[in-house]
């Protein structure tokens, strides 16, 4: 079965280097536009980015890791009882 | 069709489970930072950055200049709050110690700078550009400018006298008594033919302040603004008092978030408990509580409004306002609103962007007035006592 919850992870592994690529570019100095002491130029339009990543960051990326981790419990559990179908059918076939 | 299903299904727990607890990553305890007893040691931080811009020109000429290419009153306002706010904090420390002095020392500073700019460059200097176009309806003085520069000069005095401030302060005084007692509906105008309750507020605070100093009775003034005020400047469905209006009582613009918290703030020293009846109407109107965070809307719900320079940024779904949520924090300060501070809190360290090094603490996404007013929020307190035990 493709693992699925490999999805869930990757996207907020993405969401951790996004936030970190942003911040080495001097993300979090570049939030001043938001308090409108700054123009939105080039480096205002990266304190937008990073106020975003940094939201995605401590909102999402949490929620996509632990959708991963339930996602990959629930694989498991369904894997399991798909298994115990096949062999409780096997059983009762050949008896 | 089942995988899709079971992805949805852990990605609806996931955020059941993580959305809940995000406010507990950034519930700081309001009183490790909000204090009328002590100053707190988060308090220090935030003043030693303001401190360190007062004691170099150039990083404060580019701080300065930054603000006023955006809004001339920023520059103004950032000096009235942090010299509230040292006055505040000077008030704690022991005659005589260091941190006492370089607090009374920056507040001289700040005061005599503004002093000297508003003599050199004109009574408008600190006023958006139209505040120059004329059409004024008094005498061409702004009751915005005539307030704070007494509250400053009052707030100054109120923790170690200033003989040579005392006729600073009662000239100012006798000004905004003149544009008062002038207008139609006893308010002064802050621009040509426009008037604001802020300003106007913080006036009569600045009155009760010189009262206090030089026992001087403002009382019967203060008096019958509130009776006109309540007549006249009440909005109906709210209850709370309109913020903009011209000089003879014609109601501008409703109430809004980015004023109501300072008017409800400076009408403390003269009615408390109409000040607290607008904050609370206020807080009912205007506040955000969303899974522990804090934030405030700029307009009430029943009477929407459009972004402007007063507002700030609004986001979007949510209507918080940065000028309604960053002045929210004086409002909950000055009523001891813990459960809502704690709540402005956790936004404010999650979407402020604090930047903590050698120089101490500032926000990144904040401003020189902004975390002005956030230092004047977390200390608040002695001075407003020191003016209420002498008016007693």
């Amino acid at each position: 079965m493709k693992k699925t919850w490999n999805g869930l992870a990757i996207s907020a592994a993405a969401i951790v280097v996004v936030y970190l690529l942003l911040h080495a570019l001097g993300g979090r100095e570049a939030t001043a536009v938001l308090s409108g002491a700054a123009p939105l130029d080039a480096r205002g339009a990266l304190g937008v980015l990073y106020a975003g990543a940094h939201l995605a960051l401590v909102a999402l990326a949490p929620i996509l890791a632990l959708a991963a981790a339930l996602r990959a419990g629930l694989e498991r559990l369904v894997a399991a009882d798909s298994a115990s179908s096949v062999a409780s059918r096997d059983a009762s076939s050949s008896g | 069709m089942r995988r899709l299903g079971l992805t949805a299904l852990s990605l609806v727990l996931a955020a059941l489970v993580w959305l809940p607890c995000l406010h507990l990553v950034y519930g700081r305890d309001p009183d490790a930072s909000f204090s009328a007893e002590r100053v707190t040691p988060r308090a220090r931080a935030l003043a030693a950055r303001h401190l360190a811009l007062w004691s170099d020109p150039d990083a404060r000429a580019r701080e300065v200049a930054r603000m006023r290419a955006t809004n001339a009153e920023w520059d103004f306002m950032g000096r009235t709050f942090l010299v509230l706010a040292l006055a505040n904090m000077a008030a704690h420390d022991p005659p005589g110690s260091p941190e006492r002095a370089r607090a009374l020392a920056a507040i001289d500073a700040i005061v005599e700078e503004t002093l000297r700019l508003e003599e050199e460059r004109g009574h408008q200097h600190f006023l958006m550009p139209y505040g120059r176009y004329g059409g004024w309806k008094a005498d061409g003085r702004s009751v915005f400018v005539d307030g704070e520069v007494a509250l400053m000069l009052g707030a100054r005095r109120l923790v170690e006298e200033r003989a040579d401030w005392r006729p600073l302060l009662a000239e100012r005084a006798e000004r905004i008594v003149r544009a008062l007692e002038g207008g139609p509906v006893l308010s002064g105008e802050s621009y040509p033919d426009e008037c604001w309750t802020f300003c106007n507020a913080a006036a009569l605070a600045a009155l009760r302040v010189h009262d206090a100093l030089d026992r001087t009775d403002h009382g019967d003034l203060a008096r019958r603004w509130l009776e006109t005020a309540r007549a006249r400047l009440v909005e109906p469905t709210t209850g709370l008092l309109v913020s903009r209006y011209a000089w003879d009582g014609r109601v501008m613009e409703g109430p809004e978030g980015s004023s109501i918290w300072m008017v409800a703030h400076c009408l403390a020293l003269v009615d408390e408990p109409f000040a607290r009846d607008q904050y609370e109407r206020a807080r009912r109107e205007l506040a955000i509580p969303a899974l522990g965070f804090g934030l405030a809307r700029e307009w009430p719900r029943s009477l929407p409004g459009h972004a402007d320079v007063d507002s700030g940024p609004i986001v979007p779904g949510l209507e918080a306002s940065a000028g309604s949520s960053g002045l929210a924090f004086l409002g909950a300060s000055t009523f001891g609103d813990r459960a809502w501070l704690r709540g402005l809190q956790a936004s404010l360290d999650l979407a402020g962007f604090p930047v903590e090094d050698g120089e101490g603490l500032r926000y990144a996404a904040s401003n020189q007035v902004g975390d002005a007013v956030l230092l004047y929020a977390m200390v608040q307190g002695p001075l407003w006592a020191k003016v209420r035990e002498a008016l007693r």
